[in-house]
């Protein structure tokens, strides 16, 4: 292989592909990044764990074709201190031995097989969905803290995307709270595409997704969805196994509700917070004309604030949540306003977006004892 | 020539290679599959070229799932084997669970390959049998046992079980001369001293043990006790554990190195070298327990001998055939052998608890001379 190309353009190529490779397998093969030139054509980089694998491509001069496998870790760290400019790539026939040279520098490394390097999947795009990039980075924002880290229940480990009428849902769960955000789709479709996408695809895609715009495809079959971006191609598993049917969870009326500042109530949280250090359990009510949260921590000391609201319905004793849960789902809402809704100190709290009605976090109280 | 096939490479287990194929060709493939039989006749090798053939019908070693298959990168073929001293840990367990529950990538089967499943601890045991009980679509899970005791009835019950049997002599004389390359004189003496297993006549060919046996016998047979003798022999024995283990030691600080040279500098380069340098403690403490349960194999091995020349069996039944004419002059009743052997047993036992293994050995070579 002999090759030749701009050290900005690899070094980011690079770095996309090496997110995917493993830093935990005892496979070292896994750790390494596989780089592939083709006659008349870009350089391919691929990376994987075997969960989710990447592509990404970089342009290049192709003198002599070929494909050689890297330390991952080191490949990148090399490239990074390169001066920029132009890089050559070159391998020697027989030993697997690689040489990267910039104008003045030089460095040999030891490859590994090619042959080794797990195949690049195949996904046959059987389903698509395309979406606009905004829209999906708000769904995954919306949504990605919600997701279960509890191994127990895989199912919740992920977050479902799902085509609905004209609509497209994001929903994640831990059992402690549920988000669902949705954004309109234009067109009606005949097949409901349904995907539960694993926690670490959610941050992979957010990471790609920084600085895109336009539209987007989510290519899927049964095994494996696909994200492709102009020079990016990112590969994950799906979750096995059914997404609980969390429609039934939400309830369809609540007996108070509270219209308030978003960014208002989360400052108040943050500081009311301080007081709770026990479990992070902040005690919130409501009066005629305001939300009051309290918190107390015995042999320290206790926190208190009111939030201006505009409150219908009954007056709400006091209800219990967690303050970094609740931050979670006021911060998930673009919107200046946000509803904050209650029935009764057991049940369930709600917080929606006003205006667009595209987000809906369903957040479990703690029983006050 | 090389063999087209990669059943063809195992040997002396026709009946079970037939039984398996028939399951590839036929279609029948059941979710779970118990491979049990004695340590070291093939049992993991086999379950490697049937996971193979699961999704190569020919196993034929050189295509992408096969290659996949044998250096672990193959993306829905999971193999995990014990990283405890003598367990598979829980934590191994679960991360295969969260594996199982992602989809495949490829449309063939997920195969597992759960070696030494009878080294599970009951808690990952338990664990497993969740899946194993209602495993997703398409996964087949090869569990490989060699002591059938250890493993759960509730997870061999949800097995199909496979049956290996002992190798015939030849055929373990084959493999080690044929394709190990271990010479002829040393090939036979640890065909008759492994019983019919060529994992452990392997690594008793290659352990230093053979040589003590001189020593043993002597000591044995001697009329006199000789305490000095005995504390010799048992240091001996650790040693040539101790020589083994560094051995490996030294091989898996070449992996670590290469593998530090893989990740230095990344955020979780430390926690791999952690994770890599304890796993490589606990496989030197195993290998290091293995060697002493192989000592003391060969040390009852003697007393077998003696009791078959007692009984006037054909001098081929001898475990120890070159050192037939020294056994032989031995001069001790049957009543002292087998109560000779059941403390061997003890001293197995004592040694499985942990204790100090050079403590072990001296206190059985005592009691030992004493019985005689």
């Amino acid at each position: 292989m002999l090759i030749t190309l701009d050290q900005g353009s690899f070094l980011s190529a690079l770095q996309a592909a090496q997110r995917a490779s493993s830093t935990q397998s005892t496979l070292p093969i896994l750790s390494g990044i596989k780089i592939q030139a083709e006659k008349d054509g870009d350089l391919e980089i691929y990376g994987t764990d075997l969960e989710i694998s990447v592509k990404s491509k970089c342009p290049a001069r192709v003198e002599k074709p070929g494909s050689t496998v890297l330390p991952g870790r080191l490949l990148v760290d090399i490239v990074k201190h390169m001066p920029p400019g132009a890089i050559e790539i070159k391998t020697e026939e027989k030993a697997n031995n690689i040489e990267i040279k910039s104008e003045k520098s030089s460095f040999k490394i030891k490859g590994m097989q090619p042959e080794d390097f797990p195949a690049f999947p195949d996904v046959e795009a059987k389903q698509k969905i395309t979406v606009d990039v905004r829209q999906l980075t708000d769904m995954l924002k919306g949504t990605a803290k919600a997701i279960s880290k509890d191994e127990t229940r895989p199912v919740l480990t992920g977050a479902l995307l799902q085509e609905e009428d004209k609509s497209l849902l994001m929903v994640a769960t831990d059992s402690y709270r549920l988000a669902v955000k949705t954004v309109p789709m234009r067109t009606k479709k005949t097949e409901n595409t349904s995907l539960l996408i694993p926690q670490r695809a959610i941050e992979e895609i957010q990471k790609l997704l920084i600085n895109e715009s336009g539209k987007i495809d989510i290519t899927s079959d049964e095994n494996l969805m696909a994200i492709k971006t102009a020079n990016i191609e990112l590969i994950s598993r799906l979750i096995e196994g059914q997404f609980p049917k969390y429609k039934q969870l939400v309830p369809k009326e609540t007996t108070t509700s509270a219209e308030v500042n978003k960014d208002e109530l989360i400052a108040a949280v943050k500081r009311v917070a301080l007081m709770a250090q026990k479990n992070m359990s902040i005690k919130v009510s409501t009066d005629s004309s305001s939300i009051n949260i309290v918190a107390t921590t015995q042999g320290v000391g206790e926190a208190s604030e009111r939030v201006k609201a505009k409150i219908t319905g009954e007056k709400m004793g006091e209800i219990a949540f967690n303050a970094q849960f609740l931050i979670d789902g006021l911060q998930a809402i673009s919107e200046e306003k946000a509803l904050f809704e209650f029935t009764g100190p057991v049940n369930p709290g709600l917080i929606k977006s006003i205006k667009k009605k595209d987000y809906l976090y369903l957040l479990m109280p703690i029983r006050i004892s | 020539m090389k063999d087209s096939s990669l059943w063809e490479q195992i040997k002396g287990h026709d009946k079970t290679v037939n039984l398996l194929r028939g399951v590839i060709d036929k279609k029948r493939l059941t979710h779970a599959y118990l491979f049990c039989g004695p340590r070291g006749v093939g049992k993991a090798k086999t379950a490697a070229t049937f996971a193979a053939a699961i999704n190569c019908d020919q196993a034929c070693g050189t295509c992408v799932s096969c290659r996949g298959i044998q250096n672990l990168t193959h993306p829905d073929f999971h193999y995990i084997s014990p990283e405890g001293t003598q367990t598979i840990l829980l934590s191994q367990v679960t991360d295969l669970i969260k594996k199982i529950h992602l989809t495949k990538q490829n449309n063939g089967y997920r195969v597992i390959i759960i070696d030494d499943a009878h080294k599970m601890l009951p808690v990952a045991a338990n664990a497993l049998l969740k899946v194993l009980e209602e495993p997703p679509e398409r996964v087949v899970f090869i569990l490989v046992a060699s002591d059938m005791n250890n493993v759960l009835s509730t997870i061999s019950s949800r097995c199909q079980r496979v049956n290996f049997s002992a190798l015939k002599v030849e055929v373990v004389r084959d493999i080690l001369i044929n394709d190990l390359k271990i010479s002829k004189d040393k090939a036979d003496l640890a065909v008759m001293l492994s019983g019919g297993m060529v994992g452990e006549a392997m690594e008793i060919a290659s352990s230093g043990l053979l040589k003590v046996r001189k020593t043993m016998v002597d000591a044995i047979v001697a009329e006199k006790p000789d305490t000095a003798r005995s504390v010799e022999l048992a240091s001996l024995l650790v040693a040539a554990a101790k020589k083994r283990t560094a051995k490996i030691k030294k091989d898996q600080e070449i992996e670590v190195k290469e593998a530090m040279s893989f990740v230095e500098g990344s955020r979780g380069a430390a926690t791999i070298k952690r994770n890599l340098e304890t796993r490589h403690h606990r496989e030197r403490a195993r290998v290091e327990h293995r060697c002493y349960q192989q000592a003391l194999v060969l040390v009852a091995s003697i007393y077998r001998d003696l009791l078959v020349l007692k009984e006037n069996a054909d001098e081929k039944f001898i475990a120890n055939v070159d050192l037939s004419f020294e056994l032989k002059s031995a001069k001790i009743e049957r009543a002292q052998l087998t109560s000779a052997l059941a403390n061997i047993d003890e001293a197995k036992q004592r040694i499985e608890q942990n204790v100090n293994p050079l403590l072990a050995f001296e206190n059985l070579f005592f009691t030992l001379e004493a019985v005689v």
